[in-house]
């Protein structure tokens, strides 16, 4: 049985179990980077916060997922010291929006610094849903490899 | 924000406005985690009616008032009357979070003997915990949270909305 395994505002998490699927339950500016193996049934998420750490101590507390330039990193690393081969990653990249507008400069910003990151580590982007103006909650079946983004029911709500 | 305005004050300053008592009673977001801080005011995925104000002066001040399309509903209904419009019942909220963010501010001002310009209130209907996050990551480091919740005690129901003050450390 499948089940969400929610991941919060600046953590980075992996699982192998084919039951977990790991999740972000509203997604503004923040990114969420997917990473997934072609060889080997395992998938890392971040929830990156912000594009980069303000100094070299920035993530020694408890959020090292909360900027890019550590968070996917961190990632990468976790996954190959669980065996996973750093040429076989994939990724599926979603959020950065502009939630309210005026958090536009953000989400861009998140973006373009996973991106940066990411094309360092040569993993390329196989899916994506990014931008835009509204929120996102996004699942990952690792059996299918598939990025799953819902959003609501657009600006319709009915209040 | 301990040295800053006291929330508390909001209360009273709600309760003329609407003519209903309020209570307000707070959760403090500095001792909340991080990876917490999307579910200030319930699911992050729920629907949420957001109003959004800050101030133009340097302050350091923002405030974020969320209400659950229910909880929008019955205010609009509370004030308008049964049959209020999306568009009237987003005014109301506007209109909330403009009085209590003017009041807020303008304590703040007084304490930091600054200037007080807040801005237009934005508004939007998205999930929670996007809006949250949001505000949070355009946020200066060194920001501090302070969520309230509110209720509101019409004569056939209770409303809930959630108050989320953030501050900067620089401005303080």
């Amino acid at each position: 049985m499948i089940r969400p395994v929610p991941v919060g505002l600046g953590e980075v998490r992996m699982s192998r179990d084919p039951e977990e699927q790991l999740c972000v339950y509203g997604l503004g500016s923040c990114v969420a980077v997917f990473l997934y193996s072609s060889t080997a049934p395992v998938v890392g998420l971040a929830h990156v916060v912000l594009p980069r750490s303000p100094a070299p101590s920035a993530t020694d507390g408890a959020e090292p997922g909360r900027y890019a330039d550590k968070a996917v990193p961190l990632l990468v690393a976790q996954l190959a010291k669980a065996g996973v081969r750093q040429g076989s990653l994939r990724a599926a990249i979603a959020g950065g929006a502009a939630v309210l507008g005026f958090t536009s400069a953000i989400g861009e910003q998140n973006v373009q610094a996973v991106r940066e990151q990411l094309r360092q580590f040569g993993i390329p982007v196989e899916q994506e849903d990014l931008g835009g103006q509204r929120g996102r909650s996004v699942l990952f079946d690792g059996a299918q490899g598939r990025l799953d983004v819902r959003v609501l029911a657009a600006p319709n709500i009915d209040i | 924000m301990r040295d800053g305005a006291d929330p508390h004050a909001l209360g009273p300053v709600l309760a003329d406005l609407l003519g209903v008592p309020v209570e307000l009673s707070e959760r403090d977001g500095r001792e909340i985690p991080l990876r917490d801080l999307s579910h200030l005011a319930g699911p992050p995925d729920a629907p949420s009616v957001a109003v959004y104000l800050c101030d133009e002066d340097g302050i350091g001040a923002q405030m974020l008032l969320l209400f659950t399309p229910v909880d929008a509903r019955a205010l609009g209904n509370l004030m308008l009357g049964d049959g209020a419009g999306s568009e009237d019942i987003l005014d109301i909220c506007r209109e909330i979070g403009n009085v209590l963010a003017g009041r807020f501010l303008s304590d703040l001002a007084d304490q930091r003997k600054g200037r007080l310009t807040p801005t237009t209130p934005q508004s939007t209907v998205d999930m929670a915990g996007a809006v949250i996050s949001s505000v949070l990551a355009s946020s200066p480091p060194g920001t501090s949270v302070r969520s309230l919740a509110i209720r509101l005690h019409a004569a056939d129901r209770s409303i809930g909305a959630t108050l989320i003050l953030l501050q900067t450390e620089v401005a303080r």
